[in-house]
């Protein structure tokens, strides 16, 4: 794309193209970009928001189940409540919005967009998108990445077998169910018991789509427990663990699965295959940051959340760009997203307005993961001040506790409880233990989560 | 006479994203029938007990489907029941709004039906439909 660009550039087609100028462009209008430009606009900032679907709402709109608001709103609403609240609260603004619009590229570079890395105080951001109304450029002191995440594919996790019609990711399914109104078939297996996979197993059942089974690689389920619970337990639907889809059967359309039982090392155990027949097969199996604007605005990705490396306001290594939501790394719960959003957004009107503080930055910490913390967000530290950690564990523990160190001091030890992978973690990192880091002379950060063994 | 049993349940409390893990003592008469609620423990606030009354003589959810809509801008709308009805009625329920078709404009919160299978709950549209 970004080639693609040049090349109109070099053929003088820019000239002829149409310019908006904002303070803060945000891209995505789902939960992440709607808090996002909503905080924006409060703090003061002129704001957009590009959306390529037609509506706001981003996959709300096809989460018709309940279980969002609880924390953010107090009350638990479905998906689509959980969208139209913050709809209205963007339509009472005057914060524009580019419908049907998709984002071609984000150019950082003032004057040269050949160098990149020239954007300091004074430079602006231009998002160029193909709108319904044809090719636009908006500029913005400000980026806000907000565009979500993408379903891990049959490809990304390769099962052997045939490539019949009626193989899905389950969102797919979600979507062509709650949004299309097509079935996508009579007899179903589900791979995955991540959320959505968990979700599809009732609301599958609810539509007359016989479900199977819900089939586990880990020996524990992936999703919340309240899903496990609602969505399994509540209409029979048996959850298999350390099982896995080894074939995909039919030629046309799908008539079976063989599924095997795996060993510790997840490896399938000789012996145990078993063949369900089912017309359709659901893919639940991760969620993956869609970054592909950011990397080519040069924006560096943290190989573990497959997100930008943010600082502790959320702005990527790019000046002037930040993250939030699901593109920045995989949340359970959207009321986490529009928390992470809104300060992305203040955060980002601070940086266009010329507010905020710390423009010179007090210090430059990298914080890492270890133990059996699978990442640890933000990446860095530039500022002395009390600072939200995210992070996710590999595997559940009954028992481990969140350790702090720095220069191989331990700085904090937090109190031993049980940790989960499905449950995205936060931990408020005072400024008195970044500054200790600091008096140690480090430059690194490291939050463990260490398993305990039991007495 | 006492051919009732005591058995300990052991699921998660679903009223909160803390979703206590909850043990619940119960004693059952010879049919199954729960005659008590022993003991509830585990949960860290009051809801958990009230839940695990609940859960075990009328477990209540929200049930979420979607409804076809005449002259929208989109094909269905999301429904919701406006309070938890009995889980048991659900597949009742499902059958009975499969049938149903509203008109646009819709917003949120517009009661698609009225007092669903006498349970004194409305359907209600979850999402404005232009």
């Amino acid at each position: 794309m970004a080639g693609f660009k040049s090349s109109a550039i070099d053929c003088g087609v820019v000239e002829a193209v149409q310019t908006q100028a904002f303070d803060v462009v945000v891209i995505g209008g789902g939960p992440a970009g709607m808090a996002a430009a909503l905080a924006a606009h409060n703090a003061g900032a002129h704001v957009a928001i590009v959306e390529r679907e037609q509506h706001l709402g981003g996959i709300l709109r096809q989460c018709i189940h309940p279980g969002f608001g609880l924390s953010h709103f107090k009350q638990e609403l479905t998906g689509p409540e959980y969208a139209q609240r913050f709809i209205d609260q963007v339509r009472a603004t005057d914060i524009a919005l580019f419908l049907g619009s998709m984002v071609l590229g984000i150019d950082s570079a003032e004057g040269d967009p050949g160098t990149g890395k020239t954007a300091g105080a004074t430079a602006v951001h231009t998002v160029t998108l193909m709108s319904p109304a044809g090719m636009l450029q908006l500029t913005g002191r400000a980026v806000v990445l907000a565009m979500g995440c993408r379903e891990r594919t049959r490809s990304e996790i390769k099962i052997p077998g045939s490539r019949p019609a009626g193989v899905f990711t389950a969102g797919l399914a979600q979507r062509y169910i709650n949004i299309e109104n097509l079935k996508p078939g009579s007899r179903a297996v589900i791979l995955g018991s991540g959320d959505i996979g968990l979700i599809m197993a009732r609301r599958c059942t609810l539509e007359g789509i016989s479900v199977e089974g819900v089939y586990e690689l880990m020996p524990y389920a992936n999703g919340l427990r309240r899903n496990v619970k609602n969505c399994l337990d509540d209409f029979g639907v048996p959850l298999h663990l350390s099982t896995t889809v080894t074939r995909v059967i039919g030629h046309d359309r799908l008539e079976a699965v063989e599924v095997s039982q795996v060993d510790e090392r997840l490896a399938p155990i000789p012996g145990t295959e078993r063949i369900i027949p089912c017309d359709t097969l659901l893919l639940s199996v991760g969620l993956i940051p869609e970054n592909e604007l950011s990397v080519a605005a040069g924006v560096e990705l943290d190989p573990r959340t497959r997100g930008a490396v943010v600082d502790q306001s959320l702005q990527t290594g790019v000046p002037g760009i930040f993250a939030c939501g699901n593109v920045l790394h995989v949340h359970d719960l959207a009321d986490n997203v529009t928390t992470e959003s809104e300060r992305a957004g203040a955060a980002a009107a601070a940086y266009a307005l010329g507010t905020g503080a710390g423009a010179v930055p007090d210090c430059e910490l990298t914080v890492s993961p270890a133990g059996i913390a699978g990442y640890a967000l933000p990446g860095r530290i530039t500022a002395v001040a009390l600072t939200k950690l995210n992070f996710r564990v590999r595997r559940p523990v009954d028992a481990a506790r969140v350790r702090i160190l720095a220069g191989g001091v331990e700085l904090f030890a937090g109190k031993v409880r049980p940790f989960k992978p499905s449950v995205m973690e936060s931990f408020p990192l005072p400024a008195k233990v970044i500054k200790q880091a600091l008096d140690l002379g480090a430059s690194k950060i490291v939050l463990s989560v260490d398993p305990i063994e039991e007495a | 006479m006492s051919t009732n049993v005591t058995e300990t349940l052991q699921f998660n409390c679903t009223t909160c994203p803390s979703e206590c893990l909850l043990t619940v003592e119960v004693e059952r008469d010879a049919n199954g029938a729960v005659v008590e609620v022993r003991s509830v423990t585990g949960n860290n606030c009051p809801r958990g007990d009230k839940f695990a009354h609940q859960e075990l003589t009328c477990p209540m959810r929200v049930l979420t489907t979607t409804v076809a809509v005449s002259g929208g801008d989109e094909a269905l709308l999301p429904v919701r029941t406006a309070e938890a009805i009995p889980l048991e009625l659900h597949a009742q329920a499902m059958a009975l709004i499969r049938g149903l078709v509203v008109n646009a404009p819709i917003r949120m919160g517009d009661v698609v039906l009225k007092d669903l299978l006498n349970t004194n709950i409305n359907l209600i549209a979850s999402m404005d439909i232009e």
